[in-house]
């Protein structure tokens, strides 16, 4: 059965100064490379000994090689930028002469510990041990004044992340962070560096700079939380002679702007040579054969259409209002069909939307970059988010018909039990869509949520005014404010697009990042 | 207690399987009022006339101050607002740093601690030319030079300078034996060798002091001068130019307004020192069978990295308990005592985590460091060198050529 490598390195101070490339990027957690040169520098003051280094060489060979580690790290947050003045230590010249030095530490919340973990094999048990060994004379991870204590042990079981937040490998990420960790060469390579570093001084020579370290790889890291990042295609709405943008009005039209999408997608898949059956599941979201009456779900491998409304700031206080329709952006709820991304990018510019009753062209799609500032409002990571269009709930919010026992209730008592109920249900019902919509369940039993029919944002109207497709009609519908947070109450940021509810394919339940301290109530 | 005894007293310490660190949290509180004033440091924008900052870190979760505007006679709020204050829960602030306490601690060890004599007297006589051109003599202490072993000072003086870059070399190679013979005190507050050798000793020895919660003041202060001296026939052209001429003598109005006024730590003063016994445990020694011969005496080596442990880690408990009781005089308006409310903890910490009571205080310590000082023979003779500024200039003209060359 395999076991897992841990390696836990406690922080004797409240802050850690390591940075990336050449102190100009903030860098947390610490990466797995400046791990792995930190057991190498507390390991090697025992390498006198010909036994331990051979042993511990060849252990540091193997340990190089292993696949990213997770990693557990306490929430962080930089510190200010400090400049300070040092001796420059040159010679009698000017004993008063200082050198700039700059520092921006990172500050950690909570308890100053950092796991990494690796999962092992019965047979690299050897190695592990070793490593385990060498961790635990591990005595600075960052600068000379960032000490620690390492320690290292093989575990049955993975380390949970109580105190903590849990980074992940990830093969892509938007919103995640890259560290750099060791590869084939690495140990070689430090070694090198090393005995240049002891002669880069020669008293003939004068200076002999050592080259940097290139023998890592870098990987991209993910809180555990966060979500993967949606592959999404955007386009703008352009009038049908491509002069200027085509507005939509986002209560009446923004479902019929997706519904016209999707017929333009139809469209350029059945040009393009895709199965019918493929078109039916992935591009109109019927699982049932052609002509049949009952509708058959396919689940998240669809193409979800999303009209953007404008965020648009007026007023005197540029307050953020939502306004009409511009833009659209095509997405999926499942991993997998960055594919289909990638080809509906390539083939939907120029396409157009057909108004279903006149036949004729309404507007135009023009691709557009994803670093728009509109598009930018639906996508870059935000720990509080609010309602464009409402939410369609995922199921009856009042099965037991309480509204109408409401109506006779004569005590207060009861109905304020009765309307803990009803609001229990609509929150159960919106966790589910959340759920739904690909996110993980921590996420949502953790999220802060509010709810009404009136909208939160100025710009957004009473949800029973919003059109909707037919199927969805019996559903309530209602605006949605959410915080969201992990199993230990922390803000977690979420990317978008965020759409959740039963018309999250058509847009519905699209939200916007909103200011942090916008509490739910 | 025997000498013996007390000089096996923390050998548990030195033990693989001991503690990897002690750890002490130390609450202090100002003396006379509740404001101190940190250290500033240059603003990092770095341009000509910004003030000076203290280094103090806010965060936790955003706090969104919602905009309000009149209109019509009635407060309008908008929902989304603008300004944003962030870190409203905590914030820290650096009152004295671990470069800071390093340096107020180690002169200790010349005269203060034990008479000064737990490390080697060691003083490098320097020829200076004063102000009138004279030359005259100044003593440089070891311990006072900032970059210790590898400190400029010391590299460039006879023969001290030789003498270390051979004990370097030997820390290089695993021994530290001859390194702690002359100067102990790098390898307890660590030191780079950054323009020779390139050796590197990490420290084992951290303190630092912080202040947690703190709310910035400021003030303000105006001169007034004695008279009116221009009213007493001190005439000056009219305008700023005037008024700087009379300014820069002191014979007019200047006032410094909106400057640092100091902090006040709602969250308390603390300081956390701690001395890293695995890095201690790694510094060792060697003994050769005979002088001709490569191979180890492993039984005497082992004596004596003992004798060389216990003698580190004597200064490195002396480090860790020197200001218990004493008041820290910081600088002016930063004088801070122990807080009596608020109980010292000293702290075993382990590999694994666990934590224990460590029972030392500054009177057992000092009485530990001497016995291993003397145990370890530290000299009691002065050890004079001498700078020479002609190796010095020699060192500076390689480097001029040899950065012309890479050019």
């Amino acid at each position: 059965m395999n076991k897992y490598l841990v390696i836990t390195i406690r922080f004797l101070g409240d802050r850690y100064h390591g940075r990336t490339k050449n102190g100009g990027e903030h860098e947390w957690p610490p990466s797995p490379l400046r791990l792995f040169q930190a057991i190498v520098a507390g390991a090697s003051t025992r390498w006198h000994d010909a036994q331990i280094h051979a042993r511990e060489i060849a252990a540091l060979e193997w340990f190089e090689e292993l696949e990213p580690p997770h990693i557990i790290a306490p929430i962080a947050h930089v510190g200010k930028p400090l400049l300070k003045y040092v001796p420059e230590n040159v010679s009698d010249i000017d004993p008063e002469k200082r050198d700039a030095k700059f520092s921006r530490p990172t500050l950690f919340v909570g308890q100053p510990i950092v796991v990494y973990y690796w999962p092992i094999t019965p047979d690299h048990e050897n190695h592990a041990k070793t490593i385990a060994n060498c961790s635990r004379h591990c005595h600075t991870l960052g600068w000379g004044i960032d000490m620690v204590i390492g320690n290292g042990n093989l575990m049955e079981n993975e380390p949970c992340d109580a105190n903590g937040e849990k980074w992940l490998p990830r093969t892509q990420t938007s919103n995640g962070i890259t560290l750099r960790t060791p590869c084939h060469g690495t140990m070689k390579q430090l070694q090198a560096r090393f005995s240049h570093s002891l002669k880069r001084i020669d008293p003939k020579e004068g200076r002999n700079p050592v080259p940097p370290l290139s023998a890592y790889r870098n990987v991209s890291y993910q809180r555990e939380t966060e979500p993967t990042p949606r592959p999404i295609a955007v386009f703008a709405l352009l009038k049908p002679d491509a002069s200027g943008f085509r507005a939509f009005n986002t209560v009446q039209k923004a479902f019929i702007v997706a519904g016209m999408m999707k017929c333009a997608v139809k469209l350029a898949a059945e040009h393009a040579g895709w199965s019918s059956s493929d078109i039916d599941k992935f591009i109109l979201g019927h699982g049932e054969p052609e002509g049949s009456s009952g509708h058959v779900p396919v689940g998240p491998q669809r193409f979800a259409y999303l009209p953007l409304p404008s965020i648009e700031e007026r007023g005197e206080g540029k307050a953020r209002v939502v306004g009409s329709v511009r833009r659209i952006l095509l997405t999926t709820f499942a991993d997998g069909s960055q594919d289909k991304i990638v080809w509906a990018r390539r083939v939907l510019s120029g396409q157009e939307l057909i108004d279903e009753k006149t036949k004729e062209p309404v507007a135009c799609l023009s691709l557009i970059p994803t670093n728009e500032t509109i598009v930018q409002y639906y996508l870059r990571p935000a720990s509080s988010w609010t309602t464009v269009t409402p939410v369609v709930l995922p199921g009856y919010d009042d099965p037991a018909h309480l509204w109408r026992r409401l109506e006779h209730v004569t005590t207060s008592e009861e109905q304020r039990r009765l309307l803990g109920r009803l609001a229990n249900r609509i929150d159960g019902l919106i966790r589910k869509a959340i759920l739904q919509a690909g996110y993980s369940k921590e996420l949502a039993e953790n999220a802060e949520i509010e709810w009404r029919k009136t909208g939160f944002l100025p710009g957004t109207d009473l949800t029973m005014r919003y059109g909707i497709p037919d199927h969805l009609q019996r559903y309530s519908r209602y605006h949605v404010m959410l915080r969201w947070r992990d199993a230990n109450k922390r803000l977690v940021k979420v990317p978008g697009p965020v759409c959740i509810g039963g018309g999250r394919f058509f847009g519905l339940g699209l939200f916007v990042p909103t200011p942090d301290n916008k509490k739910p109530q | 207690m025997t000498k013996s005894e007390l000089l096996r007293k923390y050998d548990m310490l030195l033990n693989e399987d001991g503690p990897a660190a002690i750890v002490l949290k130390q609450w202090l509180k100002p003396v006379g009022g509740d404001i101190i004033f940190p250290p500033t440091y240059a603003a990092p924008s770095q341009k000509k006339g910004d003030p000076p900052v203290y280094n103090i870190d806010r965060y936790g979760e955003t706090t969104i101050l919602r905009k309000t505007f009149d209109r019509e006679g009635k407060a309008q709020t908008f929902m989304d607002a603008e300004r944003t204050e962030q870190g409203r829960e905590h914030s820290v602030c650096i009152v004295d740093s671990i470069q800071s306490q390093a340096n107020r601690i180690e002169p200790e060890y010349g005269n203060a601690i034990a008479d000064g004599k737990l490390v080697p007297r060691v003083i490098i006589k320097v020829k200076i030319k004063n102000d009138k051109g004279e030359e005259e003599e100044k003593i440089v202490n070891l311990l006072e030079a900032g970059h210790r072993a590898a400190d400029a000072i010391v590299r460039f003086s006879s023969p001290l300078g030789d003498e270390l870059k051979k004990a370097i070399e030997a820390r290089k190679n695993g021994d530290s034996m001859p390194l702690a013979r002359i100067a102990p005190t790098s390898l307890i507050f660590g030191m780079w060798d950054s323009r020779d050798t390139g050796v590197k000793v990490p420290r084992l020895f951290n303190s630092i002091i912080r202040a947690y919660d703190v709310f910035e003041y400021r003030r303000s202060a105006q001169y007034f001068p004695a008279i009116d001296y221009e009213a007493a026939g001190v005439t000056v052209e009219k305008g700023e130019k005037g008024l700087k001429k009379l300014a820069d003598e002191g014979m007019a109005e200047v006032p410094a307004t909106f400057g640092l006024g100091g902090i006040e730590a709602r969250g308390g003063i603390c300081r956390e020192a701690s001395l890293n016994l695995v890095t201690l445990r790694d510094i060792v020694t060697f003994v050769k069978k005979s002088e001709n011969e490569n191979e180890i005496d492993k039984e005497k080596s082992r004596e004596e990295t003992l004798k060389l442990q216990r003698y580190l880690l004597g200064l490195g408990l002396v480090s860790l308990t020197w200001f218990d009781g004493k008041t820290l005089n910081l600088r002016q308006g930063c004088q801070l005592v122990a807080d009596p409310k608020k109980v010292m903890t000293r702290l075993y910490i382990y590999a694994d985590g666990t934590e224990a009571e460590a029972k030392i205080d500054r009177d057992s310590a000092i009485e530990y460091a001497k016995e291993t000082a003397r145990a370890f023979e530290v000299s009691a003779k002065v050890y004079e060198a001498t700078f020479d500024s002609k190796k010095a200039k020699e060192a500076l003209k390689k480097k001029q050529e040899s950065s012309q060359e890479v050019k």
